[in-house]
């Protein structure tokens, strides 16, 4: 086996032959769909004194500049221990906040439409997502995010949600608003602290369903 | 409807990231344009690698320094890559033909060695042991399974080993 160091200086080494062959810089102005899409990553950037807010006064900024709280009962607030939903710009942001992270687990639905099945599971924590696709090649996105400090999922591009019941939660219901494009539901587990993206050609009832039957596992 | 994952947490690794964007964003078009056939497939690949890249901006330590320079490419090349074998499934690419290649005329002979491995051998062992990311986070940056990423550095590993013993540098 090659020894870790002299691995270590072939990396090192070989990295300085590619930096050698770089291309030449093309002069290149950014389109506005890509301005659009990479401004909610570098947005916290453009203002760290905002983020450098401890906990409680982030929470009071959030709520003076829109933010709202999204079904969370008196002792998680109180822990500072949630998701949040607010808006930024024309987006719609889930963010958690609390100084400690949440464990993560196995989710999955527990009922599925006939004709789907799971074909990609994607483990990107504390983002994990399952694909499944029919026949058709119709797809369900399933994303589920667990509390994570500085975790945050954006939703841009779309018309205001609408709330729905999902058992006793309340859910965010986004319907597409392009012809062929997917409904979303966003749901927050405020007991698990878990927030789930459902994505897919399948209508709010589907939705609500699917969300309704949602198998929370221990790892 | 866009929907995308953030995780960056401190306010110095946001400042950080934004320095890295401003840096290295039109390098990394350019990287792109070379694999893909259009303007916005390249701008998607740039995007897509800067969503990798927040998410483990812990481990740059300076975010305008060559080191970060070729981190970015690296990954934007692999961002590019994949995404050229989804637009094109059923085409045979060899991905030795696609992204920057590296100068050898000045490179060391064990350098030479690394370069001669397969891309995705390469760029295993540079996240792993140039840019010190764990193989789980390698994975996440070259958009593969921790499983898979383990045998390949394990592969990587084994490969460096006969060619640099060919090259009687062991």
């Amino acid at each position: 086996m090659i020894p870790d160091e002299l691995l270590r200086q072939a990396a090192g080494e070989a990295e300085e032959a590619i930096l050698a062959g770089l291309p030449e810089e093309t002069p290149h102005t950014f389109s506005p769909r890509f301005c659009r899409r990479i401004a909610p990553v570098l947005r916290r950037g453009s203002h760290p004194h905002r983020a450098a807010a401890r906990a409680a006064g982030l929470i009071l900024a959030l709520l003076l500049t829109g933010f709202v709280w999204l079904s969370v009962d008196t002792q998680a607030r109180n822990a500072v221990f949630t998701w949040l939903r607010g808006t930024v710009d024309t987006a719609f942001v889930y963010r958690f906040h609390s100084q400690q992270s949440v464990q993560s687990r196995s989710c999955r639905p527990g009922w599925l439409p006939e004709g789907y099945r799971e074909v990609k599971f994607w483990d990107d924590d504390p983002g994990f997502s399952r694909i499944y696709e029919n026949d058709n090649g119709d797809t369900i996105f399933f994303q589920y995010m667990f509390g994570y400090s500085g975790t945050a999922l954006y939703i841009s591009d779309a018309p205001p949600p609408t709330s729905i019941q999902v058992g006793d939660l309340t859910a965010d219901y986004y319907p597409a608003n392009t012809e062929g494009g997917k409904n979303c539901l966003v749901l927050i587990d405020p007991s698990a602290n878990i927030l789930f993206n459902i994505h897919a050609n399948l209508t709010q009832d589907e939705l609500v369903y699917l969300a309704q039957n949602i198998i929370i596992e221990n790892k | 409807m866009l929907i995308y994952l953030q995780t960056i947490e401190s306010p110095a690794e946001q400042s950080k990231f934004e320095r890295l964007y401003q840096a290295y964003r039109r390098l990394m078009f350019t990287v792109a344009r070379q694999i893909l056939p259009t303007d916005q497939d390249a701008e998607d690949a740039v995007h897509d690698a800067f969503v990798k890249l927040a998410k483990h901006i812990s481990k740059i330590s300076d975010p305008v320094c060559p080191k970060t320079k070729a981190l970015t490419v690296l990954v934007v090349e692999r961002t590019s890559i994949d995404l050229l074998r989804k637009r094109r499934p059923t085409a045979a690419l060899d991905e030795a033909d696609f992204g920057v290649q590296a100068d050898p005329t000045q490179a060391t002979e064990l350098a030479r060695c690394l370069l001669q491995l397969p891309r995705p051998s390469r760029e295993i062992l540079l996240l792993c042991h140039r840019h010190g990311y764990s193989v789980r986070e390698a994975a996440q940056l070259l958009g593969i399974s921790e499983a898979a990423a383990r045998k390949r550095e394990q592969r990587a590993r084994e490969q460096l080993y006969q060619l640099c013993k060919e090259a009687e540098l062991l």
